[in-house]
């Protein structure tokens, strides 16, 4: 229940999430200020919409998960070892591909992914927004509604995260938003 | 799969527009919008293309505009289970309402409302667009979003349209740091199309945008 964005420019990569989380105790959902979803280091920012146990444990090995990486496959092994076998992270096959229940947005210096639940990955195009968790659809809307406009591309991803809190019940909080710096 | 829309704009009439796409098994672009007129109603129908032929040709008049939606929505599911349609069952729920499995967009030059699968009416506020279908999550973003942009016409624009092949309109030009200036409700529309065609694969076709005029 999370909106993630990224758009790579030729300037650099915007990414941005909404903060807010929902905490369930029984079936009584509350609304919690969580946070930004991504974890951002070595120039890497990973983003998490799923499981916010999986967003505290990437977090914590930011640095084993992205020191010296060499592709967004070598973040998929790395998050299977570090992760997933670690913490034992249990993955269900019920649609054939072992699926872990979140998906993820890596952007850096190699570019943006959006890396599903099955860690499959697909590159964006430079000027693509990639949007992932379950306000992606009207993030993608407003976009897509600016893409011919001048707004710079921090106000694009903002928007979009706006749009997203506007109508999807799981995106609460603020539109946090960052421009990843690259590292030297 | 689908996407329809209106909104209506006091003192001049409603928008309205949709995709031409059918799909199941099949893909076809259709010559024709997923909106249909009965007896001063425009009617737009998301879920069984089925529902909105049985629409069209039902041989029973529509109620009047004046007689109100809920005569219409009764119309419509009574149209509907005419015809066959059957109430769609939910395990574990209790299911009381009636739901055929489409949902409807009602508009006329004076307003907008929604009609769920179950056949609820809701009333959509003037300048608000509403959407329908699996393209409704996209257009809805698409076009809160260009409300709560500054966005203002060009000098001597009067109109604005959306060029299809460049994906952008035609006759704005938007600018940074200049008072808020609500575009045109047609611009909403367009753009909200345009966006559930460019990423729903469930629609597509040329968009269909059309004025239900309150002047006429």
């Amino acid at each position: 229940m999370t909106i993630l964005c990224a758009l790579s420019t030729g300037h650099g990569i915007i990414i941005g999430s909404d903060t807010g989380s929902v905490a369930i105790t029984g079936d009584v959902g509350r609304q919690l200020h969580h946070g930004p979803k991504f974890a951002v280091h070595n120039g890497w920012a990973v983003g998490v919409a799923g499981q916010m146990r999986l967003q505290c444990l990437i977090t914590r090995h930011m640095e084993d998960l992205t020191k010296d990486l060499t592709d967004p496959l070598d973040f998929c092994d790395r998050l299977v070892n570090e992760v997933f076998v670690r913490y034992d992270i249990n993955a269900a096959s019920s649609i054939g591909a072992r699926d872990c229940g979140s998906n993820f947005v890596l952007a850096g210096p190699l570019g943006v992914f959006d890396i599903d639940c099955t860690l499959s990955v697909r590159q964006s195009v430079e000027g693509e927004m990639i949007a992932s968790g379950s306000g992606a659809s009207y993030a993608l809307g407003a976009a897509f509604a600016l893409d011919c406009t001048d707004i710079e591309p921090v106000g694009i991803v903002k928007r979009a995260i706006l749009a997203a809190i506007e109508f999807d019940t799981g995106c609460s909080g603020e539109a946090w938003v960052h421009r990843l710096e690259a590292t030297s | 799969m689908t996407i329809t829309c209106a909104i209506h704009q006091p003192g001049v009439g409603t928008w309205i527009g949709s995709d031409r796409l059918r799909s199941g098994g099949y893909r076809i672009i259709m010559d024709k919008s997923k909106w249909v007129s009965r007896n001063g109603w425009s009617i737009a129908v998301d879920g069984y293309a089925r529902a909105i032929d049985v629409i069209e040709h039902t041989p029973i008049t529509a109620p009047e505009v004046g007689d109100g939606v809920f005569a219409l929505a009764n119309w419509i599911r009574d149209a509907l289970i005419a015809d066959g349609f059957t109430r769609i069952s939910s395990d574990g729920d209790e299911n009381l309402a009636a739901n055929l499995g489409s949902g409807f967009i009602v508009a006329t030059p004076a307003g907008v409302w929604d009609i769920d699968a179950g056949f609820a009416i809701s009333p959509i506020p003037p300048r608000r667009l509403h959407a329908r279908g699996s393209g409704a999550d996209y257009a809805l973003g698409a076009a809160w979003t260009l409300r709560n942009t500054h966005i203002a016409l060009a000098e001597g624009v009067k109109d604005v349209v959306f060029d299809v092949v460049n994906r952008q309109p035609v006759g704005v030009e938007l600018q940074r740091g200049v008072p808020h200036a609500m575009p045109p409700s047609r611009l909403f529309v367009e753009v909200a199309v345009q966006a559930a065609i460019e990423h729903d694969g469930g629609c597509g076709g040329e968009p269909y945008i059309h004025l239900l005029d309150l002047r006429r």
